[in-house]
């Protein structure tokens, strides 16, 4: 019995740790915003205003306040634990069509690990909190904006129009 | 002696039970009538000393930067207290302040208040389309547009302003009067419903000094017009300067009901911004200096505020507090009564103010006349919605009928619309405002929380004074 729990223990603990690491990599993420938007704006629309001043409107997230909802993630990371540790738990040696099986079962259980793992990450992204408000509700608003065309105004009134500077 | 020693116990509390009988307490020290003590500090807002980032000035256009100081923006500060409980107003030549930087405000000038009796502070912006930008919004098109060092050097000012006040107390007489105006309003949205009293209250010190005046006026503080990029305090600084002038009575100001859009009228044409300022300015100090009758009032002083969250509809709100501009504190439910279409409420505040027989209704934004007074449009946008009991009705129906609005107090939430006649773009609700067949216009919505902040604020109204 003893043994047993030993050999579960990786579970809650890799759980655990992937859970957090989700959340920081997600705290990371909103915090390289303006640097990622300018990266994916260069290749998208080089030289193009529009990508400049999406960094500029973003750039307040470099230290903006953040709060972690980790618990969501770190649920999927413990899956994704307990995925891998059934599949690669020790076992007799298989044999012929079995071994076969075994490894593709776990090659599948390693790609769903990962998948659970991205939606892990992208859990933390969505529930992260920034200013008090829900990253995922701001980029759920946005492309509902976006869709309806509603920020197609912005275009136009994006560019200041200053009077003579004396 | 048995019997004496098993006594001695009961008798001895019996002894300690008959020295904390009110009979054998120290006789009370007689009460010292109630008196009113009140005091005035100003102080101006310093210009920022870093030229690095741009300074913009609020209220028209983004990116407008400030090109000439006409007159500096200041804080100006009313200390008032009935002898048990007191009462800072601060009005300060802004747009408008959110009621995160209202809290710094306080935080600042707590230690200010040690040994004082009970106290409120309220923070009240003049709504001053000719000063900095302190709420954000008129920076380049999603960027916060406060320049970093204004809301210091404008806390810095309050505290100057606050500290002033309190050290210049003196016992006085408190009077109220109003005196209505005639040809100062225009209102550019249907219906034409404005306050046009100027409301007045004047404390005269007992010792015969300098004494200080409040005068409230339902009018945005933009003589200047929109092609200005001077910094100056609009008409309340001509308006408070001249009455200073005149009497030596120091002066403040409080916006009134300005929603709607009620504004002073242009009296010149071609227009000249200059004239039209101290036209506005020197007219509206003659009504502040007419005789009126007064009424003393009597020194009791109370204050009650609601803090509560009204449902937030204006995605472009929610993406500016995303972005840390706007620094209302959010929050986030499923609860109808506090959540909006975003699925966030924002925090704010209302509150009553008594003055003796008087009240000051604080409430936290750019309210519409109509929804104060009553009226409306004669074909809204929705005929079928009702608008909320008038906010004069709910203060009368609980004895309060002697009041006056004070809008932008403790907070800045933008326009209080009539729900009956909200409506907003189709395809960029909120980025665009509403072009209906009947041209009515809908400007007022684009810098709205949302449709149900004016319910909300009648149906907290009810609940505060209910409570008692």
């Amino acid at each position: 019995m003893k043994k047993r729990i030993l050999s579960l223990l990786p579970v809650p603990i890799a759980g655990c740790a992937g859970g957090l690491l989700c959340s920081l990599l997600a705290a990371l993420t909103v915090r390289g915003l303006p640097r990622i938007l300018s990266f994916v704006g260069g290749i998208l629309a080089p030289g193009e205003e529009i990508a400049r001043t999406l960094v500029r409107v973003f750039s307040p997230m470099k230290t903006a306040p953040l709060r972690l909802r980790p618990l969501l993630p770190i649920l999927f990371c413990l899956l994704a634990a307990g995925i891998l540790c059934f599949a690669f738990r020790p076992r007799g040696k298989a044999v012929g069509g079995r071994r076969g099986l075994s490894i593709l079962f776990r090659a599948l259980s390693v790609l769903f690990a990962v998948f659970l793992l991205l939606s892990g990450f992208f859990a933390a992204l969505w529930l992260t909190e920034v200013n008090g408000i829900r990253f995922g509700d701001v980029i759920r608003s946005l492309y509902a904006a976006l869709h309806s065309g509603a920020l197609d105004s912005l275009s136009a009134s994006a560019v200041p129009i200053y009077p003579e500077v004396l | 002696m048995m019997k004496i020693r098993r006594m001695a116990p009961l008798l001895f509390a019996a002894l300690m039970l008959a020295s904390c009988s009110p009979a054998s307490s120290p006789a009370p020290a007689p009460s010292s009538p109630a008196r009113w003590s009140a005091g005035f500090g100003s102080a101006e807002i310093a210009l920022p000393a870093s030229s690095d980032s741009p300074l913009y000035i609020a209220g028209y256009h983004n990116g407008w930067e400030v090109t000439e100081v006409r007159d500096l923006c200041r804080a100006s500060s009313l200390w008032i207290d009935d002898g048990r409980v007191g009462t800072l107003l601060l009005s300060v030549d802004c747009v408008g302040l959110g009621s995160d930087t209202v809290g710094r405000i306080r935080e600042k000038l707590a230690p200010l208040f040690e040994g004082l009796p009970p106290c409120s502070v309220h923070v009240i912006s003049t709504h001053d389309h000719a000063g900095p930008d302190t709420l954000g919004l008129w920076g380049p098109v999603g960027e916060d547009g406060k320049h970093p060092e204004i809301l210091g050097n404008l806390i810095d000012a309050c505290e100057k302003a606050a500290a002033d006040a309190l050290a210049d107390r003196k016992p006085g007489r408190l009077y109220r009067s109003d005196v209505k105006t005639e040809d100062m309003l225009r209102d550019s949205r249907d219906p034409v419903v404005w306050d046009d009293v100027l409301h007045r209250l004047r404390f005269v010190p007992d010792d015969g000094s300098a004494g200080i005046r409040v005068l409230s006026y339902g009018a945005h503080a933009e003589s200047l017009r929109g092609a200005n990029t001077r910094l100056s305090r609009d008409y309340p600084g001509v308006l408070c300067d001249t009455v200073a002038e005149k009497t030596g009575d120091r002066a403040l100001f409080l916006p009134g009901a300005v929603g709607g859009l009620v504004m002073t009228r242009e009296f010149f044409s071609p227009f000249d911004a200059e004239e039209n300022l101290l036209y506005t300015g020197a007219r509206l100090a003659e009504y502040a200096l007419a005789e009126e009758e007064e009424r003393e009032l009597s020194p009791v002083l109370e204050n009650r505020t609601a803090e509560f969250a009204v449902p937030l509809d204006n995605t472009v709100f929610l993406w500016y507090r995303f972005l840390g501009i706007l620094g209302n504190e959010a929050v986030r439910s499923s609860d109808p009564e506090i959540a909006g279409e975003t699925g966030y409420g924002l925090m704010t505040t209302l509150s009553v103010l008594s003055l003796g027989e008087t009240s000051l209704l604080l409430i936290p934004g750019e309210i519409f006349p109509e929804l104060v007074f009553g009226g409306g449009r004669e074909t809204p946008a929705w005929p079928e919605v009702e608008n909320p009991e008038p906010l004069c009705s709910i203060m009368e129906r609980y004895g309060l009928g002697d009041f006056f609005a004070v809008g932008l107090s403790d907070d800045e939430l933008g326009y209080i619309v009539p729900p009956n006649d909200f409506l907003v773009n189709e395809t960029s609700p909120y980025l665009e405002q509403a072009e209906p067949a009947d041209g009515s216009r809908h400007y007022e919505e684009t810098n709205s929380v949302g449709k149900r902040c004016a319910p909300k604020i009648a149906e907290e109204l009810e609940k505060l004074l209910k409570k008692g």
